[in-house]
């Protein structure tokens, strides 16, 4: 899935002209932006605006259309072949501005190292309270914002929109904390690992993150190393611990503190290259640090001198178990039907999953065709990053999202900014309580005081000049929505239009962006 | 903000002094695990220095002045904290924990804000004692966590909200923006089955409250605030909600940072010295106030006593606790203190809870909360209280 920076140019190349002069990159000529679409095309059904919504960061002007024109059965069957959809170019280009994005780990340690060397503290979320020793003389960490600023970007406007969505979902799941030591670079490469793997086997994922230089450092198991008598320190149990924990069985009831600590020992000697920070950021296995003597792993013998064969017999078990697809199958309920996870379509992932070893796409299929998913019987929050990208999707903005960081910082989820291994929350009662920071952000998008961020109100503003502005308001209120507003409601509005209708044009953005019903998925 | 002030009017209205005749409750969770061998050492246990003396050598050193008493010492680190622990304004409870021994920090920080058994209530805490109480004012103030999210420790009241900073806090309109803004903003959260509507409704009325309260108190900042701290901030927001006596009854703040497996020393010297210059300033802050105030710090648990490989400690069982405030019988350790031996400890070498941290919290919600209820607070628990309440 992952496109070189040759790859990136070459389709530059094929590309059509994306920026004129004096233009920036971001300012991208396309249609599918036209705010006049917010107001025209058909409206989404029920259905098809939940798989938008859910299978995606919300519907873009015209996306309604294009997807009644598509059909919702061919639309979901493609989103689960991403491979399949060819990217939109313009999106590569201004990925392809991304320099530390494509790079290998050794010039991404290199460009690290110099961006190290001096300059002026700028921490990235809030490492200075966490470590303000180690970071005193650093710039403003390009890396990290890079990796941030592509997400965001990617959210806006890929066509792969399923497999964005999937890659948050793993993030979560194999959450790792920029913040710490060199996370703040290494998550780059790791994000690529989730990239890969993310509708495809979750054993080769659960491997790559076992193997992937940023999970090593944040879960410190790049410090594991096998019982040291002279010091008579043991392994290190963190990796071991949230591995069996947090990454499979889930249920801490079936397994014991013997069994963590026998996890941890056949996982001693997986690290990274070079000591301490500015490793060079290849996976490295140590056979003097690893533990080769017998071992059992919940109830399983693993014999003595399988070196590196340990860790990945232990991979295979988890893999393997039937906890592990349980807690694989709720996830993915309660991430795309709600906290109320359906126990047969539970039973169903189940049984997917162990026909089909672990395959992911096959049981994304299977949730996307249940009744469960088609009634739509739960709710799902938008949390931060999917209120602010369908925000951004849904009023046609454009954006660099150079600054979105910032502001899902102060909406509490800054990408890759959650301390704890168990990763962003998923539950409504979390974020319902932070609505301010919503309002305040769609107050400033709708406003135009977001950096680089604009919404063209132009062909809105012709139209209600010669168009009843009820008729307008409610357009954007279905659009935005899914649904028209009460007549009280619609009267409050309204009085924003007197005596100047086109001021009242960002102003109902703001409001419908604020409503209730947009902090939802449909 | 005036179309604000208008809303909340027609809303509710906070009068001053409509706060609570009992104490108000800060709950400081430090998340991660707090290794309480490092933070309050146990210097004069003859097995302290076998195990600890190599990974922290300032706390053995005789000429330290932080003694808390002739067995346990205060991190210099923890130097802020000295002078209340002197003026009998701090309590320290060693060797307290959930008394389950969970090794995983979801299980064991779940334990901690559920405070129930196996089959208990699935709320926490702090809601369920909250539940309990009358709340004639209606503040949307009462209960506030500090941050993005509202914790589990506060679910099971309804109207816990998230707060951050007063500066978060402001709707600032664009200038050419009608006035009726805000109330087509009111009308959007006023009716319907969105489970959001009641909370929007309340987010208006805090928004109004706030806006009139950082015009009253805002410009009264803390003396030297370590702005460097979120906690510090956010501990200053608390003293301002105090002293406006706008209705506060809870407030839960959390501090990240303590989950030392590497370079122990590196990782938690910053969270120690924000914590304890956080908490002697919220203390000086709230002058004579403070007698209305009891400040709780709890951590999910401790760390094992053998440092391990990295320079730092893996997951172990008892912490120890902090009390703060005006009516606690301070400048003491409540400690039964089990030992640090090899027969002391637990078969993985971890230091065993001997006060359940239940025992802490029944005292502090009976005694200076005046819930009688305890039972249903910590339904088939029977807490034992260690008397540090006045």
């Amino acid at each position: 899935m992952r496109l070189s920076r040759r790859e990136f140019a070459r389709l530059l190349a094929l590309s059509p002209a994306v920026c004129t002069a004096g233009c920036a990159k971001w300012e991208w000529e396309d249609p599918a932006t036209a705010t006049e679409r917010l107001v025209e095309g058909p409206v989404a059904t029920p259905l098809e605006r939940r798989v938008l919504d859910r299978l995606g960061y919300g519907p873009r002007p015209g996306d309604v259309a294009a997807l009644r024109a598509q059909g919702v059965e061919a639309y979901i069957a493609a989103q689960l072949q991403p491979e399949s959809i060819d990217e939109d170019p313009q999106l590569l280009a201004m990925l392809a501005e991304f320099d530390t994005l494509a790079m290998e780990p050794e010039e991404a340690h290199v460009v690290e190292q110099e961006w190290f060397k001096d300059g002026v503290v700028a921490p990235i979320s809030n490492v200075l309270f966490k470590f303000p020793q180690l970071y005193q003389p650093y710039k403003p960490h390009v890396t990290a914002n890079e990796l941030c600023q592509a997400t965001a970007v990617r959210a806006m406007h890929s066509r792969r929109q399923l497999l964005e969505v999937m890659v948050e979902f793993w993030t979560d799941h194999f959450n790792v904390d920029q913040s710490k030591f060199d996370c703040r670079w290494l998550k780059t490469l790791d994000d690529d690992l989730i990239r890969s793997h993310a509708l495809g086997k979750f054993r080769d994922l659960l491997l790559a993150t076992a193997r992937s230089p940023a999970m090593l450092i944040y879960l410190d198991n790049a410090t594991n190393r096998k019982y040291d008598p002279e010091t008579k320190t043991p392994p290190n149990e963190n990796y071991a611990r949230e591995l069996l924990e947090l990454h499979t069985l889930g249920d801490t009831s079936a397994y014991t503190l013997t069994d963590i600590q026998q996890v941890a020992r056949c996982f001693t000697g997986w690290g990274v290259e070079g000591e301490w920070q500015f490793r060079p950021g290849r996976f490295v296995y140590r056979a003097d640090d690893h533990d080769d003597g017998e071992k059992t792993v919940l109830g399983q013998h693993i014999p003595p001198g399988q070196g590196q064969g340990d860790g990945v017999a232990v991979i295979d078990l988890l893999a393997a178990h039937p906890l592990t697809a349980r807690t694989i199958s709720k996830k993915l309920c309660r991430y795309f039907i709600g906290e109320l996870v359906p126990p047969r379509l539970v039973d169903r992932l189940v049984a997917e999953y162990q026909r089909t070893d672990g395959d992911v796409r096959a049981m994304l299929t299977e949730l996307f065709a249940s009744d469960e998913f088609r009634v739509g019987t739960s709710r799902v929050i938008k949390r931060p990053f999917r209120f602010a990208i369908s925000a951004l999707r849904g009023t046609g903005a454009i954006s660099s999202c150079s600054s979105l960081a910032e502001h899902l910082e102060a909406m509490g989820q800054r990408p890759f900014g959650w301390a704890m291994p168990d990763g962003y929350p998923t539950q409504p009662e979390i974020w319902a309580a932070g609505l301010t920071g919503r309002w305040r952000f769609a107050i400033e998008l709708a406003n135009g005081d977001i950096d680089e961020t604009r919404i063209d109100y132009g062909q809105l503003e012709r139209l209600i000049d010669r168009t009843d502005p009820a008729a307008v308001c409610q357009r954007l209120a279905e659009s935005l929505l899914g649904t028209t507003l009460p007549p009280e409601t619609l009267a409050s509005l309204l009085a924003l239009a007197e005596p100047d209708r086109r001021r009242a044009i960002p102003q109902w953005v703001a409001l419908l962006l604020m409503a209730p019903e947009f902090q939802w998925c449909a | 903000m005036t179309e604000q002030s208008a809303i909340a009017q027609e809303k509710l209205v906070i009068r001053p002094g409509a706060g609570p005749a009992r104490d108000v409750l800060v709950t400081v969770l430090l998340r991660g695990g707090m290794d309480a061998l490092y933070t309050l050492p146990p210097v004069a246990d003859p097995d302290y220095a076998r195990h600890r003396a190599a990974f922290d050598a300032s706390a053995t050193n005789p000429r330290n002045p932080l003694k808390l008493d002739e067995f346990f010492s205060l991190h210099a680190n923890f130097e802020p904290l000295a002078e209340i622990y002197r003026r009998g304004h701090m309590a320290v409870v060693h060797a307290c924990g959930p008394r389950q021994g969970l090794l995983s920090h979801f299980d064991a920080m779940r334990l901690l804000e559920q405070a129930s058994e196996a089959e208990g209530p699935k709320d926490g805490w702090l809601g369920r004692h909250l539940a309990m109480q009358p709340n004639p004012s209606h503040s949307p103030l009462r209960a506030i966590a500090l941050g993005n999210t509202v914790p589990l420790v506060l679910r099971g009241v309804t109207g816990a909200r998230a707060l951050d900073s007063l500066e978060e806090m402001r709707i600032e309109l664009p200038v050419d923006w009608k006035p009726g803004f805000m109330t087509a903003l009111a009308r959007l959260y006023g009716s319907g089955s969105n489970p959001l509507s009641a909370i929007g409704r309340g987010t208006l009325a805090t928004l109004a409250d706030l806006d009139r309260l950082s015009s009253e108190v805002g410009a009264n900042a803390g003396p030297h605030w370590d702005t460097h701290s979120p906690l510090g901030r956010q501990l200053q927001l608390v003293a301002k909600l105090v002293r406006a006596e706008v209705g506060l009854e809870a407030a839960v703040l959390t501090q990240l940072g303590w989950d030392s497996h590497v370079s122990q020393a590196a990782q938690i010297d910053g969270p120690m010295r924000a914590l304890a210059e956080a908490l002697r300033v919220f203390v000086d802050e709230l002058g004579d106030r403070i007698d209305r105030v009891t400040v709780v710090v709890i951590s999910e648990f401790g760390r094992r006593v053998a440092p391990n490989g990295a320079g730092g400690t893996d997951h172990g069982r008892a912490s120890a606790a902090l009390v703060l405030g005006g009516n606690i019988q301070g400048g003491k350790v409540y400690s039964r203190w089990p030992g640090l031996s090899a027969d002391a400890l637990d078969r993985d070498g971890n230091l065993p809870v001997t006060t359940d941290f239940r025992d802490v919290l029944a005292e502090i919600i009976e005694r200076r909360l005046g819930n009688a209820g305890i039972d249903r607070v910590f339904p088939g628990y029977q807490p034992n209280y260690l008397g540090f309440t006045a």
